[in-house]
């Protein structure tokens, strides 16, 4: 990792079009503020790896065609124009 | 039409017209640009779509309309995501929550609601939204709480891990 020292007020660019500032220091609290294209996605870290584990646990529950196949069990003839969550009457089949 | 390898749901076809273009990729599947979007049944109506990828046959999510199960639904695009997307009328969009199925356990599946696929439906542009200091979090139950069941403590401490994440309400 590249490690800079900056000031308040003073920035960094990454490439051409990200740019970085050191905003305010206050103890252990920095703002930053960023600078970038739309197209640049910019999140909290912890924020962002939360999301992308979910989305993981997603496409690989996704895979379990048992579960899939038990779904339709779960949510009997329910549309995708339902409106509302259709089996929130029927307890589930297996508890 | 195109044809799209899904490892899930077998060889598709799929009007090019319908192919999402993802404007920022799905965070965890960096190599997957292209969706689209097709039933995971065909012999009956169901909520659950597969949000599948096009150029990765691997690469699929099973995905609701989150305002079938949640009418209350309530999300604010924040306007960098807006203009990326180039929605200028609510008309333009669409949303789908991606489910997560526990192994073993589908009645305990859950909906991310603070990370949405926001689709531009004239423009077929979609990215995943993280709508920052929402109420919501990666785990909303579809169906209620068995009391008292050992599912319901796992998924309160997932949700309690999630930094945005709040226990699922009723």
């Amino acid at each position: 990792m590249l490690v800079l020292t900056r000031r308040v007020d003073e920035s960094i660019m990454i490439g051409d079009d990200v740019k970085i500032t050191v905003v305010a220091v206050k103890g252990d609290h920095v703002r930053i503020g960023v600078d970038a294209p739309k197209r640049v996605s910019i999140h909290r870290l912890e924020v962002y790896e939360e999301i992308k584990r979910a989305n993981v646990e997603a496409a690989e529950a996704a895979s379990d065609k048992a579960d899939l196949d038990q779904l339709a069990s779960l949510f009997p003839k329910s549309g995708s124009d339902g409106g509302k969550a259709s089996g929130t009457e029927d307890p589930p089949a297996d508890t | 039409m195109i044809r799209v390898e899904s490892e899930r749901a077998g060889t598709v076809e799929v009007p090019e017209t319908d192919v999402l273009e993802m404007s920022a990729p799905i965070p965890g599947f960096p190599a997957a640009r292209k969706y689209c979007v097709i039933p995971t049944r065909t012999d009956e109506p169901t909520p659950f779509v597969w949000l599948q990828s096009v150029d990765e046959p691997k690469v699929a999510f099973i995905a609701v309309n989150p305002f079938d199960f949640f009418p209350d639904y309530d999300v604010e695009l924040p306007r960098p995501d807006q203009e990326e997307l180039d929605i200028q009328a609510a008309e333009d969009v669409s949303l789908l929550a991606l489910v997560s199925i526990p192994p073993g356990r589908p009645q305990d599946i859950t909906a991310n609601l603070v990370a949405p696929v926001v689709i531009n439906t004239r423009a077929n542009r979609a990215r995943q939204v993280i709508l920052y200091d929402s109420e919501y979090g990666t785990k909303h139950r579809l169906l209620p709480d068995p009391a008292g069941s050992e599912a319901d403590s796992v998924a309160e401490k997932e949700a309690q891990a999630a930094p945005n994440a709040k226990a699922v309400g009723d």
